[in-house]
């Protein structure tokens, strides 16, 4: 390994990228990465928004000059996940033993529906996000959001046969 | 709050500690002994030995494609596009306690060491040190590059390069940038060009590459590879040498059918790299260059004739001519192309929904003495896209050609695909769901059988622009 010397304008200009770049990644990183687990579940959420994030380290000019960077990085971990399924399982099942308060049949009944409608449900009653929020990140309107919660929660219900 | 809202927020913080789990403990028992000075060169630059002194790497062959296989190669190309895998871990992932201590993520330094160690042991296909290099827990997939197939594991992944090294593949001026601290991860982007023996061969110039890794203090913990386009189409050039000359090897010098042994990899690199070596020895000899020109067929081959039977081969392909196509090829095609069976059925199919091809131009892309390459150029419009007015799909097609006839065929086709598919098989999945199959050649079917099908696919796509007509819908499904 050679360490070359690099003039002091670039050692500037690259720390200075750096930081701005650590500072975005200490805000948004674990949001995002709650947003794609909830869009895709833990394994392929997880690596998804550590992807996007390096690809957002890699393209931080391109990023930080988008007017809404989160909404463009969610659209690069799901653009991620979509490629890196391999069908495997999305949503686990935990132990009832160990978590009894969580019923049963809710992983698969998750699983079941739309991508958004997961991303939406999970975020607003599993993370109490906002509509506002979760619009946000997905880039798109408070009324989409509150769309595909309301029909992602009316979809549960029924497959879960309860009322409220 | 609800039941069903308590139980999605059980479920929801329990899926957030899966995640966090995803990411290693920090239990690192070696720290750099010393972070980087304040105002140190924040951009590393790992720069590789002389390429001489390096071991090899990857080529590849492209799997392309053939053309009207419109379903088949809509797989393949989200297959070959699947990929790319990752894994990270974030802050948070460590506990409350480890998060607070930074020096628990990698510095710079540790990143650097980590990818130079992954470069070290890829160069000297040295299996166990690549796996050390990763995570312990790896468990993403690899891109493993366009026409490479499905993404593959790290197993995969290992056997590929391993493989690359065995044949010589070297990597040259290899730079890495790390950057994104202050988390358990960080982002390093290397660029390099891969100088791969076939490459090397005829002194033609390397691939260019990016792979973006991230590392946390436990190794790597994604790794992604961008391959830039190859200027000169040597590998192919390569390959028709081999189908031409050595058939019979032609298949055991390619990468990676998955499920081989390291040893197997390896020794089909070392393979290759022989191969490689009497190529190189040919083009010498009979005044050939990389850059595929000047190196004419041998006198026994005339290039109008080349011309002439690809010709008659999309004439025969058009009308759904199997015995024209089969005259037309060599008795014993190589394994190389799209496969012969499979071909002869997608023309039959292509055949009874009255496809046509347009604006079809060929050239020649290269030549040596065993034959010469011919790319074409058309656009296929299928059934559905006639209906609905929608564009052709382009294609550009390889066919390699000996003085005996047709060799290979393969294709690749061009995004974004048979426009209206989609909205057709959707159609055909909610009013015809019994006949939805049908509509596709079998694999296990007849010439006959793939014809049938086609035919039914036009019927069904005629009643399909009906519908769309009536209901003031597009082929894209917009607006409707």
């Amino acid at each position: 390994v050679i360490r070359e010397q690099t003039p002091v304008s670039d050692v500037t200009e690259t720390s200075e990228r750096k930081a701005a770049f650590s500072s975005f990644a200490r805000e948004v990183e674990p949001r995002l990465r709650r947003a794609l687990v909830a869009a895709f579940g833990p394994e392929i959420g997880t690596d998804a928004a550590a992807e996007a994030m390096a690809i957002g380290w890699e393209q931080w000019t391109v990023v930080s000059s988008r007017s809404n960077p989160t909404g463009y990085l969610w659209g690069i971990g799901r653009n991620v996940a979509h490629k890196s399924f391999g069908g495997r399982r999305l949503f686990p099942s935990p132990d009832p033993k160990q978590e009894p308060w969580i019923e049963p049949a809710l992983p698969a009944a998750v699983e079941d529906l739309t991508e958004n409608q997961r991303a939406a449900v999970l975020l607003v009653h599993g993370f109490q996000w906002t509509y506002r929020e979760v619009a946000e990140m997905l880039g798109v309107s408070k009324s989409t959001v509150q769309s595909h919660e309301e029909r992602g929660m009316a979809k549960l219900r029924a497959a879960l046969g309860v009322e409220q | 709050m609800t039941e069903l809202e308590r139980s999605i927020a059980a479920y929801a913080t329990f899926l957030d500690e899966q995640s966090l789990s995803r990411s290693p403990v920090p239990t690192r028992q070696s720290q750099p002994d010393s972070p980087p000075a304040e105002g140190e060169p924040t951009v590393v630059q790992i720069r590789t030995p002389d390429a001489d002194t390096l071991p090899v790497e990857d080529e590849e062959q492209s799997r392309r494609g053939w053309l009207g296989y419109a379903m088949l190669a809509a797989a393949a190309v989200i297959l070959a596009l699947g990929a790319i895998v990752l894994t990270d871990d974030s802050e948070e992932s460590a506990p409350v306690d480890a998060v607070a201590d930074s020096d628990f993520a990698p510095t710079e330094a540790d990143a650097l060491a980590t990818v130079e160690a992954y470069y070290t042991a890829f160069e000297a296909g040295d299996a166990a040190a690549i796996e050390a290099a990763f995570v312990e827990d790896y468990s993403g997939f690899f891109y493993q590059g366009e026409g490479h197939g499905p993404p593959g594991n790290l197993s995969d992944h290992i056997g590929n390069r391993i493989w690359d090294a065995a044949r010589g593949t070297v990597l040259l001026d290899r730079t890495c940038t790390a950057g994104a601290g202050e988390s358990t991860w960080i982002a390093v982007v290397c660029e390099y060009g891969l100088h791969r023996s076939v490459q090397q061969a005829v002194d033609a110039p390397a691939t260019p590459i990016t792979e973006r890794i991230t590392v946390t203090a436990q190794g790597i913990r994604t790794l992604s590879t961008r391959e830039g386009p190859q200027e000169f189409p040597v590998d192919d050039l390569f390959e028709f040498w081999m189908w031409a000359n050595h058939a019979e090897d032609a298949a055991a010098v390619s990468c990676c059918d998955g499920g081989g042994s390291i040893g197997d990899e390896r020794s089909d690199g070392e393979l290759r790299q022989q191969y490689a070596e009497q190529w190189a020895a040919f083009l010498g000899e009979n005044g050939c260059t990389y850059e595929t020109v000047g190196c004419a067929p041998s006198a026994a081959f005339e290039e109008s004739d080349a011309f002439g039977t690809v010709e008659a081969y999309y004439t025969a392909f058009e009308t759904g001519d199997a015995d024209g196509i089969e005259a037309l090829f060599v008795e014993d095609p190589p394994e190389g192309g799209f496969p012969f069976d499979e071909l002869v059925r997608t023309s039959a199919w292509n055949a009874g929904q009255g496809s046509t091809m347009t604006d079809r131009a060929c050239t020649e892309s290269g030549s040596d003495p065993s034959g010469i390459m011919v790319v074409c150029q058309f656009e296929l419009h299928e059934a559905v896209q006639d209906v609905a007015g929608a564009p052709g799909t382009v294609f550009h097609q390889t066919i390699t050609l000996s003085a005996d006839g047709i060799q290979t065929v393969d294709a690749s086709w061009f995004e974004p695909g048979i426009q209206g598919d989609r909205a057709f098989r959707f159609w055909m999945l909610a009013n015809h769901f019994e006949d939805a199959d049908a509509t596709d050649w079998d694999e296990d079917g007849s010439i006959e059988d793939a014809r049938s099908s086609g035919e039914i696919r036009r019927q069904y796509a005629e009643q399909w622009g009906a519908y769309l007509e009536e209901s003031g819908c597009t082929y894209d499904a917009i607006g409707c």
